[in-house]
């Protein structure tokens, strides 16, 4: 299968100011340079009413790949990349079911980002999007795992400098493999799944201190431990 | 001690109302004040991802819906029970919903468990929890995925203890789930009393 057009699904509520932006538009950037057609949609708006989803889905429907960059929120999915990826589910299986010869053959890959500096967090959700192209009966690509996201969040790869340069080397590897239908590469989960910052202590002390900032630039610098529900009794 | 059901039960698909109301009555039995919230019939807003919650409201949700009350009544419980659909091996997007809200109970603070970093507690005490996945079918694949994702939550959580099962809804034996509420609840409150 030759792939003539992808679509990049955002799954992060931050649109253009996230870490999954970055990411997905990268590879996305790539791609068009091996003249695949690409379109970007950010799933927290595309699919907030019924019309929407409706055009959500044909859009979904056209591309031969799907990318999809989200972040990992509770170890898994973000709750609206769920919503999104079972209406795509249900949408492939009732195809598959009523209309067999209709039903495309379509290519689908993962960009996960974690606030954590350990890659290794984004596996299980990992796990879950490989599940899902399995029921949706996609061609499965793989899954790039990417930690420390907050060091990306909403930034240009060419404003973070060396930080970035595994990253890069990945994420162009990936392109390379993708344009030829194929499952990443070992170099593309290596380079990915590097630390942004070789330190972790150096990445924990500057988020740290990061919550500290905003906090007291927020006034609320003495209230960032506060417990407002200890021992409340709520009634129904 | 008090009990919180979240029922993650889809707009459609399986109906879980049955299995609520056993894992509601086995609790009763164990002296537990329980409490349901039908996930899909509350007003809960997508996480913003914003972090608000800890640098501008510290502990509240600046989304000012019932997720706030959700994460209130969560903290308050000594057990919890998350009931949902299995989805690619993770949650229903209703129960979803809610946990992605559940963030400004944590504490914004890193800290090293078992040699990766996760976030501080924000609370002296966090719920055990149970969490039992309904699939249509028997799928191992699915259920390991579920079990390995509760497992993550529980450290990410604080739980003091945590206990994962899988029923398929063919072949769902109320017997067994009351056997693994009933069991789940005496060693939750033996880690309580800890």
């Amino acid at each position: 299968m030759t792939i003539k057009r992808a679509v990049l699904l955002i799954g992060s509520p931050k649109g253009n100011n996230s870490s999954s932006a970055s990411l997905g538009s990268y590879l996305l950037s790539k791609l068009e340079k091996y003249d695949i057609e690409t379109e970007a949609l950010h799933l927290h708006s595309e699919i907030r009413t019924d019309a929407k989803q409706t055009l959500f889905l044909e859009k979904v429907e056209e591309a031969d790949l799907i990318i999809l960059a989200a972040p990992l929120y509770v170890d898994t999915l973000p709750a609206k990349v769920i919503k999104a990826l079972s209406l795509i589910a249900d949408q492939r299986k009732k195809l598959y079911v009523d209309d067999i010869k209709s039903a495309k053959n379509q290519s689908f890959a993962v960009i996960v980002n974690c606030g954590f500096p350990e890659a290794e967090q984004n596996k299980t959700a990992l796990k879950v999007y490989q599940e899902f192209a399995r029921e949706a009966k996609l061609k499965y690509l793989g899954g790039i795992a990417v930690g420390m996201g907050g060091a990306v969040s909403g930034k240009a790869f060419s404003e973070m400098g060396g930080m970035a340069k595994d990253l890069i080397e990945g994420l162009d590897q990936a392109a390379d493999d993708i344009v030829r239908n194929h499952y990443l590469s070992n170099t593309v989960i290596e380079k990915t799944s590097k630390p942004l910052i070789s330190q972790k202590w150096l990445y924990t002390l500057v988020g740290n201190l990061n919550w500290r900032f905003q906090a007291f630039k927020n006034g609320v610098y003495r209230k960032i431990n506060d417990q407002p529900y200890k021992g409340e009794r709520l009634n129904d | 001690m008090r009990a919180l059901i979240l029922n993650g039960e889809e707009l459609d698909g399986i109906t879980l109302e049955q299995h609520s109301k056993t894992i509601s009555k086995e609790l009763q039995a164990n002296d537990f004040e329980v409490e349901e919230i039908l996930l899909k019939e509350k007003e809960i807003a997508d996480c913003l991802g914003c972090f608000d919650c800890w640098v501008k409201t510290p502990g509240i949700c600046i989304i000012d819906d019932y997720g706030r009350e959700a994460a209130a009544r969560l903290i308050n419980s000594d057990i919890l029970i998350f009931l949902t659909p299995v989805v690619f091996g993770s949650y229903s997007y209703q129960l979803k919903k809610a946990l992605d809200r559940m963030i400004p109970l944590i504490s914004p603070y890193f800290k090293k468990v078992k040699g990766e970093i996760h976030h501080k507690k924000r609370y002296p005490k966090y719920p055990s929890l149970l969490a039992i996945g309904i699939i249509e079918e028997t799928n191992e694949q699915t259920s390991r995925i579920f079990k390995n994702l509760v497992e993550r939550n529980s450290i990410n959580f604080h739980s003091p203890h945590f206990q994962t099962e899988v029923f398929a809804e063919t072949d769902l034996d109320y017997q067994e789930l009351k056997d693994t509420v009933n069991q789940f609840s005496k060693k939750a409150g033996e880690k309580n009393d800890n």
